[in-house]
């Protein structure tokens, strides 16, 4: 007899769906189109946001920008210089540009007096995901200016750099003099050359200051330039100046010194060398990157969506099945039927979980195969753990949909809950926005829809190829069994004599 | 009034003692107390709103009573197990189908939720060859009629063959040969020996029931035999008396008079006819018979009134509302 009722909401539940082909049609299909459309017509590119620029005509950024706009970033297609901020904003307004800049009028001063010169971003864009695109496009944007002008302001260090290396020859040749003086104990000779060496040491020390204070400009994150390196060359011209006056001063002692100015004027040669031979391009960006993805395969827009649709259509289902049945069985009197007859809330339920399920899979089957077959969405993990996934995602979607059905009062009422979970799901589940970024008490909303565990899980078995993560199989199985457990008790409840 | 004696449970498939039932302020049904015998068919009559549903409910075990005790097959409803429930068939009065399914598989969902195994084609054939919808069995319930649905009701509570059938209002909305068809399957069943309970609003069906309780705002107004409901309304049986010639007053009063024919009440129809309740119409026609002799009276006709349900029911339902004048509707809930 168990077996016979049981059989009897499984056959039910599928002759239902059999007896509606456009809906079940609907079902597959649907979805199938909806990402194939998607696939199709989605311009997988980058955000390039038309840019006007606002600068005065006279301003040193004007010109720079005019020379490297192009290159300031691949997120910017640049449409001119203006120095009529009106115009810019008609033109933002007008839609002929994505995004305004105005940058600072007087650049140099500001940054000269150690303030940083502001470059302001104007838009007109709503959506928040396109805010922050801009956002992020504009700082690579500033970034590239930034670069683009110390690079050349390094340069400028560099050619202000770029005597000492000359001086530091001039400085080996008569430290070299010194030597040979002073094994000629020929004093006058000695004191001549350190004189000549301290004049050379005075000359490398203003030098390098200029060079120095040019370079204290530089980003702190830009240790390589740091003043710290021009300093020590600054300190290595005095401390040779110093050694050469105390040469000159008693040439006598003259060959005591010698081995100390030559290890002192190689410093200074080094160091001046190594200022020159770096590429100005380098010390301001001194890192690139590469990126790549640890998946096996290539995966496109269609690809990362398609386990999210999957996902998110399962859950629909099961939600929508589950949310109507017990309010529409109430409202058609065969609950009170139920309640007359030899059924057990175990068997009810039983049935209808093994019914909705099978239903589910028959749209689930054809579906995914469309996925992977025709939008050719990969599918890299065992199969069985998809199926699994499928399972498990079908049952809890069933459980909290029964239970909206329990709670509900009428069948517009159960309509409702189980749109206001596709809507928590879209943007709670995973769906779109990344779920890290939600906050403890909304997180818990999140963990309560299988979507979120399920999309997570189908990603990994589809796409990276590898099982499910253990806690998301933990997480939906208890949501399952959660989902019946209340399930069980309502029906029974709801089975009892009123 | 409703009787107020206590009913014995073995020989009894369904009891109800001073049961009530109130929906929020209103009572449904009102210290209602009665016996269903075993194999029989009881019928519940009364006007709509009187309470006849939420009474079959609460026999059910689909509500329970506020107060007092209802009992089905010798236990609480409310705690009958399942097998017990297997033996139990309740058609509401709303049929409870699921239209996107055909006529075919609602019947079939039904016996096997009633627990009838996979061998059950011909048990459904037959069931639908009751209501006449071996035809229409492969229509979805929503391309069926009202009256169709209903039959289709009938026939799913049927299939399980139940010992103990609940029916509110079978036979609502069907045409009247067939009605007369569904009575004569009632009678059958109850001659196989099951029990049924049969709520209806055409009063004139009470008497194809043994038993007939008459509910109305919640209370048993009446309950008894057909035969005892009609003494009941009318304080005994009736005798209508034509003659040949218009009949005189001071005749008529001293006929109220005669001893042998102990005439309760008499009332003049018109000038040649007048209506006497006796006590017994059989036992009193032939001295009634022999008294006009006596008295010269030409007679035309004088045989026994068999008043229709109708007649009876509003009759009753009259004396009990003179019986709680101060009631008036109020008591009055769901069907």
């Amino acid at each position: 007899m168990i077996l016979t009722s049981v059989l009897a909401f499984v056959r039910r539940e599928l002759v239902s769906v059999v007896h509606q082909p456009r809906l079940l049609l609907t079902m597959v299909l649907g979805p199938f189109l909806v990402l194939l459309a998607f696939g199709l017509g989605y311009r997988n590119e980058r955000l390039v946001l038309q840019t006007v620029f606002v600068a005065p005509t006279d301003s040193p950024l004007a010109t720079e920008i005019e020379e490297s706009a192009a290159g300031f970033s691949e997120f910017i297609d640049y449409r001119g210089i203006t120095d009529d901020v009106f115009e810019a904003r008609r033109m933002l307004r007008n839609g002929e540009v994505d995004v305004v800049v105005v940058l600072p009028t007087d650049p140099l001063d500001t940054v000269l007096s150690g303030e940083q010169a502001e470059v302001a971003v104007i838009h007109d864009k709503l959506d928040p995901i396109q805010q922050t695109a801009i956002g992020f496009a504009s700082r690579l944007a500033v970034d590239g200016l930034n670069a683009e002008v110390l690079a050349r302001l390094v340069g400028a260090g560099q050619q202000g750099a770029q005597p000492v290396s000359g001086v530091a020859s001039q400085l080996g040749a008569a430290v070299q003099r010194l030597a040979d003086a002073s094994a000629a104990s020929a004093d006058q000779e000695v004191g001549e050359a350190a004189t000549e060496l301290a004049d050379l040491g005075r000359v490398t020390e203003q030098m390098a200051t200029v060079g120095s204070q040019v370079l204290a400009r530089l980003e702190p994150d830009q240790q390589v330039l740091t003043p710290e390196q021009a300093e020590r060359l600054v300190a290595d011209a005095r401390r040779l100046q110093d050694e050469a006056a105390a040469v000159a001063a008693d040439p006598a002692a003259g060959a005591d010194r010698i081995d100390g100015l030559a290890a002192t004027v190689e410093d200074i040669r080094q160091r001046s060398g190594e200022l020159a031979a770096v590429d100005p391009a380098v010390l301001v960006q001194p890192f690139t990157s590469s990126t790549s993805t640890a998946s096996p395969t290539e995966i496109d827009i269609t690809d990362y969506f398609a386990p999210a649709a999957l996902a998110l259509l399962l859950q629909h289902i099961g939600v929508s099945l589950g949310a109507l049945t017990f309010v529409r069985d109430r409202e058609l009197g065969v609950m009170e039927a139920y309640r007359v007859s030899p059924l057990t809330s175990t068997r009810v339920l039983v049935g209808k979980y093994l019914g909705f399920t099978l239903v589910a899979a028959l749209v689930a089957v054809p579906l995914f195969l469309l996925i992977r077959y025709v939008l050719d969405v990969p599918a890299l993990g065992d199969p069985a753990s998809i199926v699994g996934v499928v399972v498990l995602l079908s049952l809890a979607s069933l459980g909290i949909g029964l239970l909206l059905s329990l709670v509900a009062a009428t069948v517009s009422q159960a309509v409702q809950y189980a749109m206001l979970v596709l809507l928590a799901s879209l943007f709670l589940g995973g769906v779109f926005l990344d779920l890290e970024r939600l906050r403890f008490p909304v997180e818990i909303v999140s963990w309560l829809l299988p979507v979120t565990y399920a999309i997570s899980m189908l990603q990994d078995v589809m796409l990276r190829g590898r099982a499910p993560a253990q806690s998301d199989v933990i997480g939906l199985v208890a949501l399952a069994a959660g989902a019946a457990l209340a399930a069980a008790v309502l029906v029974h409840r709801s089975l009892r004599t009123q | 009034m409703a009787p107020t004696r206590r009913v014995a449970a073995p020989e009894n498939s369904v009891t109800c003692e001073a049961v009530t039932k109130a929906f929020g302020d209103q009572r449904a049904v009102d210290e209602l107390t009665l016996a269903v015998r075993s194999g029989s068919i009881y019928g519940l009559i009364g006007p709509s709103g009187g309470g006849k549903t939420t009474t079959v409910r609460l026999m059910t075990g689909v509500l329970g009573p506020d107060t007092g005790r209802v009992t089905a097959l010798g236990r609480d409803p409310a705690t009958l197990k399942a097998r017990q429930r297997a033996r139990l068939g309740y058609l509401q009065q709303s049929p409870a189908l699921l239209p996107e399914l055909s006529a075919w598989e609602n019947l079939r969902f039904t016996a096997a939720t009633n627990g009838v195994g996979l061998r059950r084609r011909r048990r459904l054939f037959e069931a639908l060859e009751l209501v006449e919808l071996t035809g229409d069995r492969h229509k979805r319930v929503d391309e069926l009629s009202g009256g169709m649905r209903r039959r289709l009701a009938l026939a799913a509570t049927l299939v399980h063959e139940p010992e103990l059938l609940f029916l509110d209002e079978p036979t609502a909305g069907i045409d009247p040969i067939l009605r007369a068809r569904f009575w004569a399957r009632f009678v059958e069943l109850r001659d196989e020996g099951r029990t049924l309970v049969v709520t209806t609003q055409y009063v004139g069906e009470a008497r194809f029931c043994d038993r007939v309780g008459l509910i109305d705002q919640g209370r048993l107004v009446a309950d008894g035999t057909p035969a005892e409901l009609r003494r009941q309304a009318f304080g005994g049986e009736m005798i209508d008396l034509v003659t040949t010639a218009p009949l005189a007053d001071d005749l008529v009063e001293r006929l109220a008079k005669v001893p042998q024919i102990e005439v309760v009440r008499g009332e003049r129809i018109d000038l040649r006819t007048v209506r006497l309740v006796v006590d017994d119409a059989g036992e009193r026609l032939p001295h009634l018979m022999r008294w006009l002799d006596g008295e010269q009276v030409g007679v035309d006709s004088c045989e026994e009134h068999v008043p229709d349900f109708d007649e009876v029911f509003v009759t009753l339902v009259k004396a009990g509302h003179h019986d709680e004048p101060e009631q008036g509707l109020a008591g009055r809930s769901e069907g």
